[in-house]
């Protein structure tokens, strides 16, 4: 992907958050060239805006400039998501440990990124915190190693629970509210092109205060569950199927409601060592 | 049709409406018998009956199954014949 902008401010934190990938030549073949602009005119001067153009298209209006990278990291969302039609694409977290990834499907607000980010944080490696990239032909999980967006809360719980977690700016005031990226583990970005074994789902469930529960999910109800949160399972019809079908096959499914994050990654542990 | 059998339940695709649906096991079962091609309705009991004992039970079970089947657009119903089926 091509990451293209007149956005000075843009340069710091991009450099710090990727700071373990390679940077490529401009030229060559990109999947996407997802451009931060200013938004041109009078108003740059009295509200400056920023628009994403994804290629020549403009999939959202204008966002005050102060929230480029937020802008710049969703647009990057929105385009894999639209074009990422040779894999099913899932809205999870991944990550990886001994040769075993956990999926972590969730809807938003269940804790997923956070949950994440401290297992990445903890020595697990990151495949991705947004998207659960399935291949058809080997049904392996394949990395999309970007930074964990962070949002309100979890911010404050990550940066204090990892203190050596590089993390970028926050961004106070963004349509999601308060947002701040977590830059990916050296060996999660050394190795951003290795697909890994998928071996666990697990729904997280974050509610504040509550006592860990970790419950078996019927195969079926996990498939179900799968369906619903693929973002392209109706585009790719029976190949998706065929996909869900496999994924369900190799993993044991779990939800674990949990309400501090010791609790959460005993219970990760736990599941990830006695899984397939 | 492509199936995923979870034992008590199980998945299926629908190739013409590219629908998923969630099926009992009973459906999954009719969807096995149906995979030698069309049959009438006591032909798919015969063949159920070899799971149970149970034939009023079984029959019940499967009208309503055969129901669903067709809301889901999974089966067809031809005109009733003597050698024509579901």
């Amino acid at each position: 992907m091509r990451i293209r902008s007149n956005v000075a401010a843009l340069a710091t934190p991009l450099a710090k958050l990727y700071q373990h990938f390679d940077w490529l030549p401009a030229s060559g073949f990109f999947d996407a060239t997802v451009s931060v602009r200013h938004v041109p005119g009078l108003r740059r001067v009295l509200r400056p805006q920023v628009r994403l153009i994804v290629d020549a298209t403009i999939p959202f209006e204008p966002f005050p400039a102060i929230n480029h990278l937020p802008l710049l990291e969703w647009g990057m969302n929105f385009a894999l998501a639209e074009r990422g039609l040779h894999s099913l694409l899932l809205h999870a977290g991944v990550v990886e440990r001994h040769g075993k990834a956990v999926l972590l499907p969730a809807i938003p607000g269940s804790g997923k990124s956070t949950l994440t980010a401290a297992l990445m944080c903890d020595g697990y490696r990151l495949l991705s915190d947004e998207f659960g990239v399935v291949g058809l032909a080997d049904g392996r999980l394949h990395p999309m190693v970007r930074p964990v967006a962070l949002k309100n809360e979890s911010i404050g719980v990550i940066s204090n629970r990892y203190p050596a977690g590089v993390m970028g700016p926050t961004f106070d005031k963004t349509r999601k509210g308060r947002v701040a990226h977590l830059a990916p583990s050296l060996d999660s970005a050394l190795r951003k092109k290795e697909t890994a074994r998928p071996s666990l789902v697990v729904f997280p469930q974050f509610r504040g205060g509550a006592a860990l529960r970790v419950e078996p999910v019927d195969p079926v109800m996990a498939f179900g569950k799968l369906c619903v949160n693929s973002f392209n399972y109706e585009y790719l019809g029976p190949r998706s199927f065929g996909a869900i079908s496999r994924l369900v096959q190799m993993c044991t499914h779990w939800r674990v409601e949990f309400g501090g994050l010791d609790d959460a990654i005993r219970a990760m542990d736990d599941l990830l060592a006695a899984a397939p | 049709m492509l199936v995923y059998d979870g034992g008590a339940a199980g998945m299926v695709f629908n190739p013409r409406s590219w629908a998923t649906h969630r099926v009992s096991a009973l459906i999954l079962c009719v969807i096995d018998t149906l995979r030698t091609g069309p049959q009438t309705r006591e032909q798919i009991l015969g063949n159920l009956l070899t799971l149970s004992d149970n034939e009023a039970e079984i029959a019940d079970a499967l009208d309503d199954a055969l129901r669903e089947m067709g809301s889901l657009n999974l089966i067809v119903q031809e005109p009733a014949s003597a050698d024509q089926g579901i």
